[in-house]
């Protein structure tokens, strides 16, 4: 209790005490709480890890498109949407980066390589094996965002206190309600793409388990360095 | 000593995380290595995990971030005033805060308790980050000036100015602060808020980049602004023309090999796409 009054503001907005059911006076009284330390961490990691992703994704699919575009024109509509969404995530987490002053990983220049490799290797092994690599890396990162979901909704609530009531409402910052719509967004794309891939012949590359499984894995392994470097 | 108990009482940087990490899902969320913080005993040799863990501490700002210094604690209070009143005259020593304690009307039996606090080993040390911590936040005050300028590298020379002068009421005493500051014991500590103090300065300057220039731009900054802070300890020139000469230099010069290093990189860019091309168009030919 103590903590909580210390770390209090005042609440800028009225539409906390509509939800109240009180009277505009009280809207004096209520205070909004910080983040907890764990929850910042949290957010940090958040950021720092889909930042390092969507600039992976932007990547894999640059070396597609590489690789791809000469050989096969008619999948260059495709993969130019596809590209094009990764970007306007890959701006979208950068900016956010910026303002919310998360530090970017530490391998980023990996993190660039590695993807352009993936994306040209696959992209050279023909139409099939870019579209398993499209979907082992979405596979993935659908899982992750959907993660990040689960607790941005359950483990982010802040208290807003009623001064003279002493009563503490749960509530959602407002901030973390932008980042579960972002990350929803985000993560009904990358299923999209998913779903092209498969629509693409994805299960039509061999060896096609090996190459899932093996794309999966380091996808997984980059996502646990990347929120940690 | 009642005034004492009080102020321990009051939660401080272990105690909160313990309180946060309730939610098994963040357990070990502020954690680089995923040691669950009850493994850390308060004290001995395991204190230098602590330090280390608090190097990576996370940088994420909400937009309702708590203030830097919270003046509704005794404790800052106290800090405050020994800075303001006797520092110039002690030095960053325990008499200051003995007489700050005295002067606020505390007892001074058992300070030594409250200031443990924070994570610092002792109340000089305390002290010392106080000064540290209060000089970043009057950076704040600048903002509005930094508007009316225009380019990164003016703002930059601006602000790290501002942050030196910041050093001139105590400038006697600055040395004592330093070679405080690098012990052993206290490096970890002063290291990070050396960081915190660069990438504050990169932040209002509007820094904007996202990947490893970022790291670059930061660790440039620091060396600056204590090189900086080093000449400024044997600096006897007026309001330290000679440093601020000194310092404006010096970010010229990292502005130009910044420079540098962003056109070595479009060329090599630009002479692999040309390569490329090159042999594709070879291929075609047949």
């Amino acid at each position: 209790m103590i903590r909580h009054s210390r770390n209090l503001i005042k609440l800028q907005s009225v539409r906390y005490a509509s939800t109240k059911g009180k009277e505009n006076s009280a809207t004096e009284n209520l205070r909004l709480g910080y983040l907890s330390d764990a929850q910042n961490a949290y957010m940090d990691r958040v950021i720092r890890v889909d930042q390092a992703g969507e600039l992976g994704a932007n990547f894999i699919y640059n070396g597609q498109y590489l690789a791809l575009s000469h050989k096969r024109p008619d999948l260059k509509p495709i993969l130019k949407h596809m590209w094009e969404q990764e970007i306007h995530h890959h701006n979208t987490f950068n900016n956010l980066q910026v303002e919310r002053r998360v530090r970017p990983s530490l391998l980023t220049p990996l993190w660039k390589v590695g993807a352009m490799g993936l994306g040209i290797a696959t992209g050279l092994m023909g139409k099939e094996a870019a579209m398993a690599c499209t979907e082992a890396v979405e596979t993935v990162i659908g899982g992750h965002y959907n993660q990040q979901l689960r607790v941005l909704t359950n483990q982010f609530h802040v208290d807003v206190v009623n001064e003279e009531t002493g009563v503490n409402t749960p509530t959602v910052p407002e901030e973390i309600k932008d980042m579960q719509k972002l990350v929803s967004q985000f993560r009904d794309e990358e299923l999209e793409h998913l779903d092209t891939a498969v629509e693409h012949d994805a299960h039509g590359a061999r060896p096609y388990w090996l190459l899932t499984e093996a794309i999966k894995l380091t996808c997984r392994g980059a996502i646990w360095t990347a929120e940690r470097v | 000593m009642g005034g004492a108990r009080t102020i321990c009482e009051q939660p401080n940087y272990h105690y909160e995380f313990g309180e946060a990490c309730k939610s098994p899902d963040i357990l070990f969320a502020f954690d680089f290595f995923r040691i669950p913080i009850s493994l850390y005993p308060e004290r001995g040799a395991n204190r230098i995990l602590i330090s280390c863990s608090r190097m990576f501490k996370r940088l994420y700002h909400s937009v309702h971030s708590r203030p830097l210094l919270d003046l509704a604690k005794p404790e800052i209070r106290i800090l405050s005033h020994a800075l303001s009143k006797f520092v110039p005259k002690y030095g960053f020593s325990d008499r200051s805060i003995q007489n700050a304690l005295l002067d606020l009307g505390y007892s001074n039996n058992g300070f030594v308790s409250v200031f443990k606090m924070n994570g610092h080993s002792d109340p000089v040390m305390s002290l010392i980050n106080h000064h540290l911590l209060s000089q970043r936040q009057n950076l704040t005050l600048e903002l509005e000036h930094l508007s009316t300028l225009k380019s990164e590298t003016s703002k930059l020379k601006h602000l790290v100015t501002k942050r030196l002068l910041g050093n001139a009421p105590i400038i006697d005493h600055l040395h004592e602060a330093l070679s405080y500051m690098i012990l052993p014991s206290n490096m970890v500590a002063s290291m990070a808020e050396l960081h915190n103090l660069s990438d504050d300065i990169s932040f209002y300057a509007g820094d904007r980049s996202n990947d490893f220039a970022w790291y670059s731009k930061r660790l440039a900054l620091s060396t600056v602004y204590v090189q900086g802070e080093l000449c400024m300890l044997k600096d006897t020139s007026e309001g330290f023309a000679h440093t601020i000469d000194f310092v404006t230099k010096r970010l010229d010069e990292i502005e130009s090999l910044g420079y540098a290093y962003n056109s070595v990189e479009e060329w090599g860019g630009f002479t692999l796409m040309s390569t490329v091309n090159l042999i594709k168009s070879q291929l075609v030919r047949g």
